[in-house]
């Protein structure tokens, strides 16, 4: 399939995943753009993950979205600032098998507060494995989940990379609110003029001038 | 969470752009890496601040200095400090005082303005009210700064930009067009010609003078095809050649100071080494707008460095900043390091700021200022080069050269501008950069004067300014390169009425370090030491240098960044196929969606 002629896409959207090493960004990230599950033994084919694109059709309208793996760069919070830069929604992730993870979101708050370049960022937080219940190894729940989204005012679901649930609500619904918030967007979309992108390599004026 | 390794191929001491480059070349040829930086921030001494991060350095640097006068040792491997000695600090005076500063709430605002605070007790003999009034409102504006130990631009054909293509960086990476080159010339900034229509289009260049340029210029252009024509001055000065030219003194200047990339001025070249210099600047004219420089956006060095950090991380590479190191050591064949964690390593590469013995470093040091002022250098111009040649003001020795930056560059907030000056360290240079600074800024709110402008003009006056900056504006949008001649006119006369503030005013020295020699490189074929980047304009000497140890390191391969890529679009194409299922999926569960989220 050819690549969607950008001309009919509405909006580009960069989102971004941040959280605790091991609670699935990665694994939430493939299932969506992907739909594929990586057996645990395969954690290399992550490697090269840098960013997915995947253009989405809401209302009748395409986005396209940019999502961003933190190439384990948050183990030590050593994420660069051009990471943060320029995104309109960010998908903080824990597991539910695990309240260290949980429990970190603070500090993950308190990264993306110090990093990100607007404050009306959508957020969501996204318990992942919920899948894990079933083996009685939950350690949060989904009040407690509920509850910590509503004080710090974001969305909130749980989702399992491994069995799909929730995935695509959790980036659908942050793209939704995106769309609900221009502010947000609207005037990134047009880049400020004079900037210049190394992807858009050979710009107009062309020729040596001597 | 999965296992951290203990063991990598390389271990990288210092997050600088060249150990940056390094680490990115290494994991995208499946070298395991761990990258390590003593500081809490990214880039080494290519590193940028902002406006608190900035006063914090500063009390570093006083106090390290300090520190080193009683010679006191630390035990830190982390040298950072010890390259920056010597530092003046001058806040403007007069600022006005507000008559009831606004509560503040906000724990970030409240925990700046203690900074700016404790910045003026132990920089300044006593804590004036003008001075704490005006750092706090630079510092409201904290995030915006971002302030570069190693201001640098990139030419916009050359290794950097190649490179930032084959790596595929262009998506962290934003840059704008350096906008114009100023000489110093009769105690004004003239602006430097550099493109065929700034040549013809001057009004400062007789039209015989004019075609003698071309003809240099144009001869430049080919010169390696040339060879036969320069060959008897091939090691002779550059200045003698220039002069076979019979070009004005003027336009010799020009080629020898203002339109080349090396540190100090092209005064000293060979003619080989000058031709080379000049016509790497040619080469990148007319690739992005009229300047062959382009500068990185928010600060550069660091975003540079980010950036080959970010693609070593994404091919696995590891990443730890805020190290203490607490030793380092190479038995068994191999490197041990104790930081937070422990590490064993095949290789180690450091930056020269965690070389344990520092006997065996030669260094160069230069003078160097940065300004944060109210105002451009040259009205309506942003991102820009100024050169003072030799003997210009007040007699000074070295070139002197000053960049600005400002909200252009994303480096600022709206109408401040930073102004970087360097120039090589003599026994004069201070004083010399002192003399540039009192010629170029005022250092203080002249309030009379702005009483009485104020009383006799009332609202007026506001109106008035309005409407010239509305203009200005008009003026930049229509049609930049056309009126370029009369804008420039006006703004001399504009420019005699007032000079930039300088709001504050840094003066330091920084020592350029370089191993002695390759004797001393050590024995240990595993070892690599990057030495410090020199101060000049352009990042192509650094990325030359990571490229030939790099090349060093590894002969057997050829294309450093060329598999990845291959995959990667295979990967792509996979991905594409996928997508339109996935799309029609999406839509129909739209619905859905809504029911189950919050
Ligand atoms: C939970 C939380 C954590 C935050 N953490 C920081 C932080 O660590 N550091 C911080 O400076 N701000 C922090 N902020 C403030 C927030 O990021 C800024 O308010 C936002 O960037 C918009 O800034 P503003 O220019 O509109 O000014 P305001 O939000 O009105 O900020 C007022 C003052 O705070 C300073 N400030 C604002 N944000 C930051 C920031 N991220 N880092 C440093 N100074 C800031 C500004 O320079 C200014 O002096 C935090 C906010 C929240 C809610
Ligand atoms: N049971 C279960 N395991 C998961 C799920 N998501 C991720 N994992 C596993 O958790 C580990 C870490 O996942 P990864 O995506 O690499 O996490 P990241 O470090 O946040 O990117 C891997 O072993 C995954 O297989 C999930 O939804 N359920
Ligand atoms: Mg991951």
């Amino acid at each position: 399939m050819p690549p969607t002629p950008d001309k009919e896409i509405a909006a580009t959207f960069k989102l971004l995943l941040i959280g605790d090493s091991g609670t699935g960004k990665s694994s939430l990230l493939l299932r969506f753009t992907d739909d594929t599950w990586l057996h645990p033994d395969e954690v290399s084919a992550t490697i090269g993950v840098d960013f997915k694109v995947k253009v989405v059709d809401i209302d009748e309208s395409k986005y396209k979205l940019t999502i961003w793996d933190t190439a384990g760069q948050e183990r030590f919070r050593t994420l660069t600032s051009s990471y943060y830069r320029g995104a309109q929604g960010v998908i903080l992730v824990y597991d539910v098998s695990s309240r260290a993870t949980f429990e970190h979101l603070n500090l993950w708050f308190n990264e993306l507060d110090t990093y990100s370049s607007s404050q009306e960022v959508i957020k969501m937080i996204v318990g992942n494995k919920v899948d894990k219940e079933s083996s009685g190894s939950r350690e949060v729940s989904r009040k407690e989940g509920e509850a910590f989204a509503r004080k710090m005012g974001t969305l909130f679901i749980e989702a399992s990379a491994k069995t799909k649930t929730g995935v695509k609500d959790a980036f659908i619904e942050v793209v939704r609110k995106i769309i609900e918030t221009p502010s947000l967007w609207q005037k990134q979309q047009n880049k400020t003029p004079g900037t210049i992108h190394m992807n858009d390599d050979e710009a107009p004026q062309g020729g040596c001038a001597c | 969470m999965e296992e951290l390794k203990t063991h990598y191929d390389y271990i990288i001491l210092g997050t600088g752009i060249q150990e940056s480059i390094l680490a990115s070349a290494l994991a995208r040829n499946n070298k395991t890496v761990l990258h390590i930086d003593g500081n809490q921030f990214y880039g080494g001494n290519e590193c940028s601040f902002n406006f608190s991060e900035f006063l914090e350095w500063i009390m570093n640097v006083q106090k390290n200095d300090n520190k080193a006068k009683q010679s006191t040792t630390t035990n830190d491997i982390n040298k950072f400090y010890d390259s920056y000695h010597d530092i003046d600090i001058k806040i403007l005076s007069g600022y006005d005082i507000p008559d009831n500063e606004p509560e503040i709430t906000n724990r970030f605002a409240l925990q700046n303005n203690k900074i700016a605070e404790e910045f003026l007790k132990q920089t300044q003999t006593s804590v004036e009210k003008d001075k704490l009034a005006l750092l706090k409102d630079l510092i409201k504006d904290n995030r915006q700064f971002y302030i570069s130990l190693l201001p640098k631009m990139a030419y916009s054909r050359g290794p950097f930009i190649d490179l930032l293509i084959k790596a595929d960086l262009g998506n962290y990476l934003e840059f704008r067009s350096m906008e114009k080159t100023y000489i110093y010339n009769n105690d004004v900034f003239e602006n430097v010609p550099c493109t065929k229509e700034d040549v013809f289009n001057s009004k400062q260049i007789k039209v015989i003078e004019k075609r003698k340029l071309m003809k240099f210029l144009t001869f430049v252009m080919n010169y390696r095809l040339e060879k036969e024509s320069y060959e008897e001055y091939k090691d002779k000065p550059y200045s003698e050649y220039i002069k076979t030219y019979k070009l004005n003194p003027e336009l010799q200047q020009v080629i020898l100071q203002a339109i080349n990339d090396s540190e100090e001025g092209l005064e000293d070249a060979t003619t080989e080494e000058g031709l080379a210099s000049t016509y790497r600047y040619l080469k990148s004219l007319g690739k992005w707008g009229n300047s062959p420089l382009i500068c990185p956006l928010y600060g550069g060095g660091s975003e540079i460095s980010q950036a080959f950090c970010r693609s070593c991380a994404v091919y696995g590479g590891v990443y730890m900043l805020d190290q203490k190191i607490n030793s380092l050591e190479f038995k068994n064949n191999q490197y041990h390091l104790d930081c937070e964690l422990k590490f064993t390593g095949d290789h180690l590469i450091s930056s020269i700021d965690y070389l344990q013995d520092q006997s065996n470093i030669e260094i160069t040091d230069y003078h160097k200022a940065i300004i944060i002022t109210d105002k451009p250098l040259k009205k309506n111009i942003d991102i820009s080069i100024y050169i003072i040649p030799p003997n210009t003001i007040n007699n000074n020795k070295n070139r002197i050269m000053l960049i600005q930056q400002g909200y252009q560059a994303n480096c600022c907030p709206k109408s401040k501008y930073i102004i970087y000056i360097c120039t090589k360290a003599t026994d004069t240079s201070k004083e010399e950069i002192k003399n540039v600074i009192q010629q170029l800024f005022e250092d203080k709110n002249d309030i009379s004067e702005k009483n009485k402008l104020d009383e006799m003009e009332g609202e007026n006056n506001e109106n008035i300014k309005k409407d010239e900056e509305a203009n200005d504006n008009n003026n930049k949008n229509d049609d930049d390169d056309d009126d370029d001649d009369e804008e420039e006119e006006e703004e001399e006369e504009e420019e005699e009425a007032s000079k930039p503030k300088a709001y504050i005013s840094v003066i330091f020295k920084q020592s350029i370090r370089k191993q002695k020699s390759l004797e001393t490189k050590l024995d240990k074929t595993t070892l690599t030491i990057i030495d410090d980047m020199l101060p000049g304009i352009s990042m192509e000497t650094p990325v030359e240098n990571a490229l030939s140890i790099f090349r060093q390191l590894h002969p057997e391969i050829e294309e450093i960044y060329s598999k990845p890529q291959e995959e990667e679009e295979e990967k792509e194409e996979k991905q594409e196929e996928g997508q339109k299922e996935q799309e029609e999926q999406i839509t129909n569960e739209n619905e859905a969606v809504e029911e189950q989220t919050q």
